[in-house]
């Protein structure tokens, strides 16, 4: 069985526009592959494929050799796929431990009985659920603003939280669209080290960003989309001295 | 048979009378208003009571204002950023809770009607008021009449467009918020017709109102909420499935059946969207 | 987390306080009723105000709990206590394939299929012939216990409130109401949590349908007679104006909105008038605070952390929501 997430020919379409037009494109366990591109370019559609939202037109998806189009979303991040999300979906009322805290369903064995009961086993998971969140709190500087509800903070935490979010459910694969966005540069260090963390244990990172910088500092390979397509794959040195790649984006590569 | 289906016809253009603006507005706006029932039943009985032709405008009118209210409540909550989807939906519950009592405190829980035909029609055997003629007249004129608002011409356009997509149609210029008010009041005066039509037809009382919208809103989404054809359809379906049951089956059976049917079909028209939805 | 356990403080003071002034028949059957309502008004909060799932058909499933004692207590013989569980839940399995079926509609639709569900019910139980007493219902139905008073029965259907809220509470508090809240928020995020949706908005019907059925239950044996139109669909629209008033989202919410109301309705004019102040209230609710009483008065306290963030004014990037 092959491990790792393969992208073969992926094409996916919405009425008449093509998001994605035959995307080829591979991660393996503890290596940080980039996605870069444009807005438009198709890159959270990727994501979406990925993850189950959308239906591809055509091309396969498979994760560790099974058919990830064969199986429903909310089991693939059962399997092990956990991601973000560009615009993070939140509840502006949810202080941002209790959304960490969201990201260990996926763990958590206590039956609906034991919930209604408070009983001892549960009572015993939910505390070692807020140890764990705690942790990945620590590890992403949110210590502070635990009980700050998410409409709070500025945007840059607040992705932070879905990071630690997808983080929790111990994923071995881990989709990130965009997680630098807005974030200062101290909060960029800590999303850098914990992504490298991650890769470390083994975890299979699939980076999309803007951030280039970010991009040629944590990933090996990168695929530059544009509109849809593959424009380039490669490795990091050799795409950012890509004439086709500077002339793409002249002007527009962010510091 | 035939004597069931005719019967079941005109049933059902009855049901389609409500069917229409129900229709209508859920195109133009993406909610119903479930106090077009009792829009309908405030109009019968103001025309009960005023008599004669100016009961009957009179009647109109003042489904037209009391859907009015509806209007003015929709853009009061036009600024509540808390509102979810169903708020709307939902004080227009309160709203025909309200006239429904109001309706009873005044004049009690005694039906009203009206005739004003004595002769009958002899269609197929079947003992036909000519008061179904004027429904059925009286439907195709408000279907042209629709049709013709919300295809041929630009405010129709502005409204389809805000119901398919109002943001794009907010950036453009549109009054969405206003236009949404607007098709509101316009289906409270779609519905205070149906009142009137109903008073002369079988009548009414203060409790009719919420049966009208169900049946209304069963049969304008049995064909999809579409278009203001397919409900009017839609509530001849429903008086054939009615009439039907009420022929062949015992009574206490026969009374469930339609019911039975629209839940049926609501819950068929909801897998199929997810089936063809995918995944997601 | 100390705030976690305030909603049963409170309900317990206030059940304490219900059965220490009930002295008089009169206010004690309206203490009982209050309760009653309660229940419905809780399932309510926790298929709408936690789920999302705005059902009109809380009255129909108490109904069935209600004629579930009703039948096996009168032509069977069987004593209350054992329909209890019965009466709880026969509503639940009927409300599993329910959720099922009109989960994937949409929520306007949905509320709708719930409202014809409720009717079907109501007339089918009017239409029972010998089973369930027709149009006239059933009479004779038992007390819980050959000593039942007014004021243990008050008691009891106290006991039932605090005990729903107990498990509600816990509920809310574990992981899987948080896997409901989010269901409620946003469906794609729940799926990007691992949650099963369909299954979580089948479970929260499945539980509202429940204490719905408690709730008949109790009703029954307090009334000792029952028919079709006792918890119909304007039982049902009552419940959720209570639950909206009160705060639908908040635990105790809908408990709140069943006492305020309720003691509201002991000093409205006449029964026609009724409907005038219901609709009117759940209009102004909806229009001034939409999130109800309890939903407003939370709101109006920020958190604690965020008003130090505010005071020192750090660097603060583009806020998340404006």
């Amino acid at each position: 069985m092959s491990k790792g997430i393969s992208i073969s020919s992926l094409t996916v379409r919405f009425g008449g526009v093509t998001a994605l037009d035959n995307v080829s494109l591979a991660v393996q366990k503890g290596e940080v592959a980039g996605v870069i591109g444009p807005n438009g370019s198709g890159k959270s559609t990727l994501f979406n494929a990925i993850s189950g939202i959308v239906r591809p037109s055509s091309g396969t998806i498979t994760i560790d050799g099974l058919d990830a189009l064969a199986v429903a979303p909310e089991k693939l991040v059962r399997l092990g796929l956990a991601r973000t999300f560009q615009t993070p979906r939140i509840d502006p009322g949810l202080p941002a431990g209790d959304a960490i805290l969201c990201g260990f369903q996926t763990m958590a064995r206590q039956s609906i009985v034991d919930a209604m009961l408070h009983l001892p086993r549960q009572r015993q998971e939910e505390a070692r659920m807020h140890e764990a969140c705690d942790s990945i709190l620590e590890k992403l500087g949110l210590k502070d603003v635990r009980d700050v509800p998410l409409g709070e903070l500025p945007m840059g935490q607040v992705r932070l939280v879905d990071v630690g979010r997808a983080m929790a459910c111990k994923p071995h694969y881990l989709l990130l669209d965009e997680p630098a966005a807005g974030l200062s540069l101290p909060e960029q260090r800590r999303l850098a080290s914990a992504i490298r963390l991650l890769a470390a244990e083994g975890v299979g990172v699939l980076l999309v960003e803007h951030n280039f910088g970010l991009v040629g500092e944590l990933c090996r390979n990168v695929t530059v989309l544009d509109r849809g397509r593959t424009l380039l794959k490669g490795d990091v040195e050799s795409v950012r001295s890509n004439p086709e790649f500077l002339r793409t984006y002249l002007g527009s590569h962010a510091a | 048979m035939i004597d069931f289906i005719i019967l079941g016809i005109v049933v059902g253009i009855s049901y389609g009378l409500l069917a229409l603006p129900l229709s209508l507005l859920f195109i133009a706006t993406g909610t119903v208003d479930f106090a077009l029932g009792a829009y309908a039943v405030v109009a019968g009985l103001v025309c009960f009571l005023v008599g004669g032709e100016l009961g009957i405008a009179a009647g109109v009118l003042s489904a037209t204002l009391a859907a009015g209210i509806v209007g003015v409540i929709s853009r009061l909550l036009d600024h509540k950023r808390r509102a979810d989807h169903l708020t709307l939906v939902l004080a227009s519950f309160g709203f025909a809770i309200f006239l429904e009592s109001l309706v009873l405190s005044t004049y009690g829980e005694q039906p009203f009607v009206r005739h004003s035909f004595v002769d009958y029609w002899d269609i197929a055997g079947v003992r036909v008021s000519p008061q179904a003629g004027i429904d059925l007249a009286a439907a195709l004129v408000v279907l042209s009449a629709t049709f013709a608002l919300l295809y041929a011409t630009p405010v129709g356009r502005m409204m389809r467009a805000s119901a398919i997509n109002p943001l794009g149609a907010i950036l453009t210029g549109i009054p969405v918020q206003w236009m949404r008010a607007l098709t509101f009041v316009f289906a409270g005066l779609l519905a205070g017709v149906a009142g009137v039509l109903y008073l002369y037809t079988s009548g009414l009382s203060y409790s009719s109102g919420m049966h009208l919208a169900l049946s209304g809103f069963g049969a304008a989404i049995i064909f999809g909420l579409k278009s203001p054809l397919r409900a009017f359809l839609g509530g001849i379906a429903i008086g054939l499935v009615e009439a039907l049951s009420n022929g062949y089956l015992p009574s206490h059976v026969a009374t469930v059946v339609p019911l039975i049917f629209i839940f049926i079909v609501l819950i068929l028209q909801g897998t199929s969207r997810t089936l063809s939805g995918g995944r997601a | 987390m100390s705030e976690k356990w305030s909603p049963l403080i409170v309900l317990v003071l206030a059940g304490v306080a219900a059965i220490l002034m009930g002295s008089g028949a009169a206010w004690l059957s309206t203490s009982t009723l209050i309760a009653i309502y309660s229940l419905l008004a809780l399932s309510v909060g926790l298929t709408y105000g936690q789920g999302g799932i705005l059902s009109v058909a809380q009255g129909a499933f108490a109904s069935i709990g209600a004629y579930t004692t009703g039948i096996l207590t009168t032509r069977y013989g069987i004593s209350p206590f054992f329909t209890l569980p019965i009466a709880v839940l026969l509503p639940m399995i009927i409300a599993f394939p329910v959720a099922r079926l009109v989960s994937p509609l949409s929520p306007l639709v949905l509320a709708i299929a719930t409202l014809m569900f409720a009717t079907i019910v109501e007339i089918l139980l009017r239409s029972g012939g010998d089973l369930t007493g027709g149009f006239l219902g059933l009479s004779g139905i038992p007390p819980l216990f050959a000593a039942q008073t007014p004021v243990t029965f008050n008691l009891i259907a106290w006991l039932a409130v605090v005990v729903v809220v107990f498990l509600y509470t816990n509920l809310m508090n574990s992981a899987w109401g948080r896997a409901i809240n989010t269901v409620r928020h946003d469906s794609v995020r729940a799926v990007a949590d691992g949650t099963n949706v369909a299954r979580i908005q089948s479970l929260i019907f499945g539980l509202g349908a429940g204490i719905a059925g408690l709730a008949g239950w109790l009703y029954a044996h307090q009334l000792s007679f029952i028919s079709p139109d006792l918890f119909g669909i304007p039982v049902s629209i009552n419940a959720i104006l209570m639950a909206v008033v009160g705060g639908a989202g908040v635990i105790l919410g809908p408990v709140l909105g069943a006492v305020t109301l309720s003691l509201f309705y002991e000093f409205l004019p006449g029964q026609e008038a009724r409907g005038m102040f219901y609709g009117a209230a759940l209009i102004l609710t909806l229009v001034v605070a939409p999130s109800g009483l309890l939903g407003f008065v939370r709101r109006r306290r920020p958190s604690k952390r965020s008003q130090s963030l505010k005071s020192a004014s750090v660097l603060v990037s583009e806020k998340a929501f404006p």
